[in-house]
């Protein structure tokens, strides 16, 4: 097994412009062929539903989503960027700070999310009495519920990594290398942009 | 409350993607990546095994391993090796049930923390 390091520790941070290659037969969309699609849809009704849950603030949403695009290494999830929360302020210096949060100016509200992240993506049964204490300190139960399904949801992405189909280059970026998107009604993904004008 | 009384849509909706992994993923297959993945998140001794796990077996649970540890450092030969196990379009489908016994058992333990668990 290949580790980036010993045992189940968090890392602060994750290479990007990874090199992986498809690992599997893709159609000409990019996708995998041959899966079943009833799991397809299912697990697409999965993430809509948990999208559809709004009682988490953009920006809390943002930070967990990039927390777990940088831990894995998804290129196309770190290539993303929620326009919702960019209108609430997450620019690109606030979303560089996911990787050393812990010295960051970041609000301890978002500081605990993302332990919250590490400690799941890691080893959850590790997670300390502190942390649980903190989360109770800055989240409702509602809050943190959501906060929990966001990131089984954000990391379907290992399924991606795992097969080599992260890559990014299907996406139109701008200056800053990233695209813009939102999600509809339904909670599914759309408005793919390479820019973004904040709604000021 | 639970996280089923905070959502349940959610959890409907991944309890029906993970009961169609169980129909699509054969049964001893996703009994040994429950066993593993429990094993390691719980950092316990996996249950003892009256037989030989087989080449299908190994090489389903290296990628279950890595993905467990660390998917961005996955290896093409490990992919290769599950692969070479199932049809075309299976690997992703075992890839995806894998997913989800991992998200599940982490949500357990992570809610049960939080929350106090799934009823």
């Amino acid at each position: 097994m290949t580790t980036r390091s010993s045992g189940l520790t968090p890392q602060p941070s994750a290479p990007t412009g990874s090199g992986r290659q498809v690992r599997v037969e893709c159609g000409a969309d990019g996708r995998p062929l041959g899966r079943d699609p009833e799991l397809v849809t299912l697990l697409g009704e999965y993430q809509d539903a948990v999208v559809r849950s709004h009682h988490l603030d953009a920006v809390t949403t943002e930070l967990v989503r990039l927390r777990c695009a940088r831990q894995h290494d998804c290129r196309i999830c770190q290539t993303l960027r929620l326009a919702d929360a960019a209108e609430s302020g997450v620019d690109e210096g606030m979303a560089g700070k996911v990787d050393h949060y812990e010295r960051s100016d970041l609000a301890e509200r978002h500081k605990v999310a993302l332990r919250i992240v590490d400690a799941f993506i890691w080893r959850p049964a590790d997670m300390s009495d502190e942390l649980v204490e903190q989360a109770h300190g800055q989240f409702s139960d509602a809050e943190l519920a959501e906060l929990l399904l966001d990131i089984t949801k954000w990391s379907t992405q290992k399924i991606h990594v795992a097969l080599g189909t992260d890559g990014a280059d299907r996406l139109a970026v701008g200056e800053a290398g990233v695209s813009y998107f939102t999600f509809d009604e339904e909670g599914r993904a759309t408005g793919f942009t390479p820019t973004h004008a904040p709604a000021i | 409350m639970t996280l089923e009384d905070l959502q349940p849509d959610a959890l409907a909706a991944f309890d029906a993607a993970r009961a169609r992994a169980a129909e699509l993923i054969d049964p001893g297959l996703l009994r040994a990546v429950r066993d593993r993945v429990t094993a390691t998140l719980e950092g316990t001794a996996g249950p003892s095994r009256d037989y030989e796990p087989g080449a299908r077996e190994i090489d389903c649970l290296a990628l279950v391993d890595q993905m467990l540890i660390d998917v961005s450092s996955m290896s093409d030969e490990t992919v290769a090796g599950a692969n070479r196990h199932f049809a075309a379009g299976g690997l992703w489908d075992f890839v995806a049930s894998a997913y989800l016994m991992e998200a599940g058992i982490r949500l357990d333990i992570a809610s049960a923390r939080l929350l106090g668990g799934r009823p």
